[in-house]
């Protein structure tokens, strides 16, 4: 069956079969494998994808119900000249990647959160992440970067406000 | 091997494609446990999923005078964006906050919930303790409402067979003036882990007496479980310190809990349901004294 969406700005129409999960869709027939495999039992945030706002796990999540949706992966938060995303930038200045599995469904987290609370408490952020699982950094650094994501996203609405 | 997903916007439709699927067609909401199953290939062979997530009406929380309905495919989610429901049933407010993780929550459903029949599933605990009952509804065409104990038939297996009939709502009178709930339960990590046990209580006073209670308490078996011999020790009472501990006591004993290499031995976890009902009354209680020091200061 067909079904299309509208991923990272581009509509995309692609061939499914109904039992298709949409993390296979994604990394074997649209090549964007910044999107981890990690559980499969989406139990640690590895696959993470933004649906019409909403972060979803995409390894159990049939591609058919993405259907008509609007989906970000980490590919899609590059800028038009390829220059980093502002949560991207964070996350690389505080050091808060290691292995970097994890990465992309932290920063995808990150951005849910402050698209929708620009100024959040730490335990609004550790709430935001706790479907993010990192074995590597202890969740410090991630923290820390999030931090600075909310004050590069201030700045930014700061700085709109003078233009 | 599922060769057909279908997305119906109506429950006739719905009911419809179940119908002509004989058996083949199954009811699916988030999904977040039947994809696995799919996935693992450890279910029983379907050939049709019904996707149920874009029929309006199962997708809505209302209250109708002072009954609570929220649809069978409301997410945990939108559950928690609910006033109506935060005050007004607030255990079930607190539990759907304990479902697996915010992905989880964004997809999974609280029908799903249900109908997954997990002994100690967080909102089949508080929706017990809110007396809450499941409107069914059949391909042929006949409805029933029942509680959420007796939707389950085994350990893991519930009574709702999705290919010849679906939850369409969760059905429970609204937490009025001397009433309140709590939900309760303790687990190894804050997020995405089962609980080592969980309790749900509702309460509800008559001139500072107990006048209904309902105490429920899980995993204890294949359903919530509710504690009768101490809810009767309850009734009539004053919401004192010594009920409370002579409560904590009897539900102690009242359950009978398993042990488990991962979630603690029977003595400990039967010990833990006691101290869960005496915070959760606590915390009921304190909730009908807010109400009411609201209610005199307006």
């Amino acid at each position: 069956m067909n079904i299309s969406f509208e991923i990272n700005g581009k509509l995309m129409r692609v061939q499914v079969s109904p039992s298709d999960f949409l993390i296979d869709v994604l990394r074997e027939k649209l090549d964007l494998t910044g999107t981890k495999k990690g559980c499969e039992k989406g139990e640690c945030g590895a696959c993470s994808v933004i649906v019409d706002g909403l972060l979803l796990p995409a390894c159990i999540l049939l591609a058919t119900k993405a259907h008509g949706t609007k989906i970000t992966t980490i590919e899609g938060l590059k800028g038009p000249d390829g220059d980093l995303h502002p949560i991207q930038r964070a996350f690389l200045e505080t050091g808060a990647i290691q292995c970097g599995y994890c990465t992309p469904g932290m920063v995808l987290a990150t951005k849910v959160l402050l698209d929708t609370d620009p100024n959040p408490t730490e335990e609004e952020m550790k709430r935001a992440i706790s479907g993010n699982l990192c074995r590597c950094t202890g969740y410090k650094k991630i923290l820390a970067a999030m931090k600075r994501s909310a004050v590069y996203y201030q700045e930014e609405v700061d700085g709109h406000g003078d233009s | 091997m599922v060769s057909f997903y279908k997305m119906p916007t109506s429950l006739d439709e719905a009911l419809t494609i179940l119908r002509e699927g004989s058996g083949k067609a199954k009811i699916v909401a988030g999904g977040t446990d039947l994809f696995l199953e799919i996935k693992e290939r450890s279910g029983p062979s379907i050939e049709t999923l019904v996707d149920i997530t874009k029929i309006p009406s199962l997708t809505t929380i209302s209250c109708e005078g002072d009954l609570l309905k929220v649809g069978a495919a409301v997410t945990h989610t939108q559950l928690l964006a609910s006033p109506l429901l935060r005050e007004g049933a607030e255990a079930l407010w607190e539990s759907a906050s304990f479902i697996g993780s915010p992905q989880v929550r964004n997809i999974g459903t609280l029908g799903g919930n249900i109908v997954n029949a997990a002994p100690a599933a967080d909102t089949a605990v508080s929706l017990t303790a809110l007396d809450a009952k499941a409107l069914l509804y059949s391909s042929r065409g006949e409805s029933s409402s029942l509680s959420i104990p007796l939707l389950y038939k085994d350990v893991q297996e519930s009574r709702v067979d999705s290919t010849r009939e679906m939850i369409l709502q969760l059905e429970m009178k609204r937490e009025g003036m001397n009433e309140a709930s709590s939900f309760q339960r303790f687990s190894l990590r804050r997020s995405l882990s089962l609980p080592v046990v969980n309790v749900a209580v509702s309460l509800g006073l008559h001139k500072g007496h107990i006048e209904r209670i309902r105490i429920v308490g899980a995993p204890a078996g294949p359903s919530p479980l509710r504690l009768y011999q101490t809810e009767e020790m309850a009734l009539g009472r004053q919401v004192e310190p010594p009920l409370l501990d002579s409560l904590q006591r009897e539900s102690s004993k009242e359950i009978r809990i398993r042990s488990s290499l991962l979630r603690g031995s029977s003595s400990y976890r039967e010990r833990l349901v006691g101290v869960l009902v005496k915070r959760g009354l606590l915390e009921a209680f304190t909730r009908i004294r807010k109400k009411e020091r609201k209610s005199s200061l307006s």
